[in-house]
């Protein structure tokens, strides 16, 4: 099998090139070697040349400006001088103008010459491979945009697509449990409130991945303005109070004065204390929820903590409850299920608001689901 | 003014469109369908509802060309319109039309026809 032709070598003196290519004869690659201008040009286009070695010197056209028409049609082929001139401004010349990898100056010492090539050689391939991972790696970049575009694209058609047939199981229970479409029975009445539950559930949990998705996807847009979280608070805490109440629970707010107004978004802010003080209302059997804030201007934050004298939290338990999708076993509850993803979104939304969140409880003493938001300066861009 | 007020339904989702007029037919409206924003236009050329059901994602004319073939000069529609969707990404949308209200599918019953009963008494009062 004939050797791959790899290098080629150029030089208007016979001699030196009868005496190249016996020196390379034993090499593992081929090379080319010729006095011809022409022949040169006609090797380059058809062979796989990666090292192109040219004299300084030649009648036809210098070897700078020779090496320089390789640069512009193979950009990628390593160029080496050959040259009897140990002439400082021709090496200039040719770094500048020729971008030559490296000189070998004449008469040659054989090792030299040789282990030179194979340099040449090896930094072709090197760069070749480089290239052909970042070639690989922007490809993959491209797909993975691509993928991402179509799973938020994916993700809200879906949410779309469940929530149609949802919508219409819905407004059928619904319309027959208010016995807007006549009478109904306890029993009937019962076993449509237990579907309706489920709906719901479902409806939830439709809503909570989307939120969550637009979430990862930094495309959920926060609404920060000056807001009061104690307005906040006193609005969360009426709207669960009769929840509550129906259990035989308290819900008391106990809030520190010295707090001042701060940006954040009052909506997201609503649903992060729906979710903590529903959470709490749901796990306590006996006693209630406290609702604390306290102002750490000095530490550049507020602290809002929603304590609940529920069963408590096993610690083995704490570092899932901010997790997808992890409802712990150790809690027992006879309400409908939560989705599994509230928690994960209440922290989405507090770190976007530069904020923290995070839970503090022992079995039998209740837990305390504190967050923290920064006086505007560390908030995150939206 | 007394008597009975129309509602122009227009729903591609049939069960939900049906589903929709039984509510509002209980509450003593009456109500018109269509299965299209196409329908609905031509439902227009006979009647004149007191409020506009509309869905979004439709065949043949979608909720937002129904609107815009609505709308007069100013940009503003000839009839209330409630937009009543499954869509996600309403907030951009919504900015760009000027509607009575909306609601997100699946709804409550109540939520529904507290707003329908709310525009129609506007209306009514202007």
């Amino acid at each position: 099998m004939p050797k791959e032709i790899q290098v080629l070598f150029i030089d208007d003196e016979e001699s030196i090139i009868d005496g190249v290519k016996r020196l390379f004869m034993p090499e593992a690659y081929g090379i080319f070697a010729t006095t011809s201008m022409g022949k040169a040009r006609e090797a380059l286009g058809k062979e796989k040349i990666k090292v192109v070695v040219s004299d300084y010197r030649m009648p036809e056209i210098s070897g700078i400006k020779f090496l320089r028409e390789v640069m512009g049609k193979y950009p990628d082929v390593v160029k080496v001088l050959f040259t009897g001139y140990t002439d400082f401004s021709a090496a200039e010349e040719a770094i500048n103008v020729g971008k030559v990898y490296r000189f070998i100056s004449k008469p040659w010492k054989t090792k030299e010459l040789l282990s030179t090539i194979r340099q040449c050689i090896e930094h072709y391939d090197l760069m070749m491979k480089a290239r052909s991972h970042d070639e690989e790696l922007e490809s993959a970049n491209k797909k993975l945009k691509a993928m991402y575009e179509m799973q938020k694209e994916f993700t809200s058609t879906v949410s779309h697509e469940l929530r149609t047939p949802l919508a219409s199981i819905k407004t059928a229970i619904d319309l027959v449990n208010k016995g807007i479409v006549g009478e109904i029975n306890k029993e009937q009445e019962e076993v449509l409130g237990r579907a309706q539950n489920n709906v719901d559930r479902l409806k939830r949990l439709i809503d909570d991945i989307l939120d969550l998705t637009k979430m990862e996807s930094g495309k959920l847009q926060l609404n920060f303005m000056m807001n009061d979280i104690h307005q906040v608070i006193g609005e969360v805490a009426k709207a669960q109070k009769d929840v509550a109440k129906s259990r035989g629970l308290f819900i008391k707010t106990e809030l520190d004065a010295l707090v001042p107004k701060i940006l954040f978004d009052s909506d997201r802010i609503i649903q992060v204390l729906n979710n903590l003080l529903g959470n709490a209302i749901k796990f306590t059997k006996q006693g209630g929820v406290i609702i604390t804030t306290q102002d750490k201007s000095k530490e550049n934050h507020i602290v809002v903590s929603i304590k609940d004298t529920g069963k408590g939290i096993a610690e083995k338990d704490l570092s899932k409850l901010f997790q997808k999708f992890q409802q712990i076993e150790s809690v027992e509850t006879n309400e409908e299920g939560g989705t599994g993803l509230g928690l994960v979104i209440c922290k989405e939304i507090i770190s976007r608001h530069g904020g923290k969140i995070w839970v503090e409880s022992k079995p039998g003493e209740g837990s305390t689901f504190k967050f923290i938001l920064p006086l505007q300066e560390r908030r995150l861009p939206s | 003014m007394s008597g009975p007020k129309t509602i122009l339904l227009i729903d591609d989702e049939i069960d939900m469109q049906q589903l929709t007029k039984i509510t509002l037919k209980a509450r003593g409206y009456i109500v018109e369908t269509a299965n299209n924003g196409l329908e609905g236009l031509s439902k227009l050329e006979t009647l004149k509802p007191d409020l506009i059901i509309l869905d979004m994602n439709m065949p043949k004319l979608g909720g937002l060309g129904f609107y815009q073939k609505i709308c007069n000069g100013q940009g503003h529609p000839l009839y209330p319109v409630l937009v009543l969707t499954a869509r996600a990404n309403l907030e951009q949308l919504l900015v760009q039309m000027n509607i009575d209200g909306f609601i997100a599918k699946p709804f409550e019953i109540d939520e529904l026809l507290r707003k329908v009963d709310a525009i129609i008494e506007k209306k009514v009062k202007t």
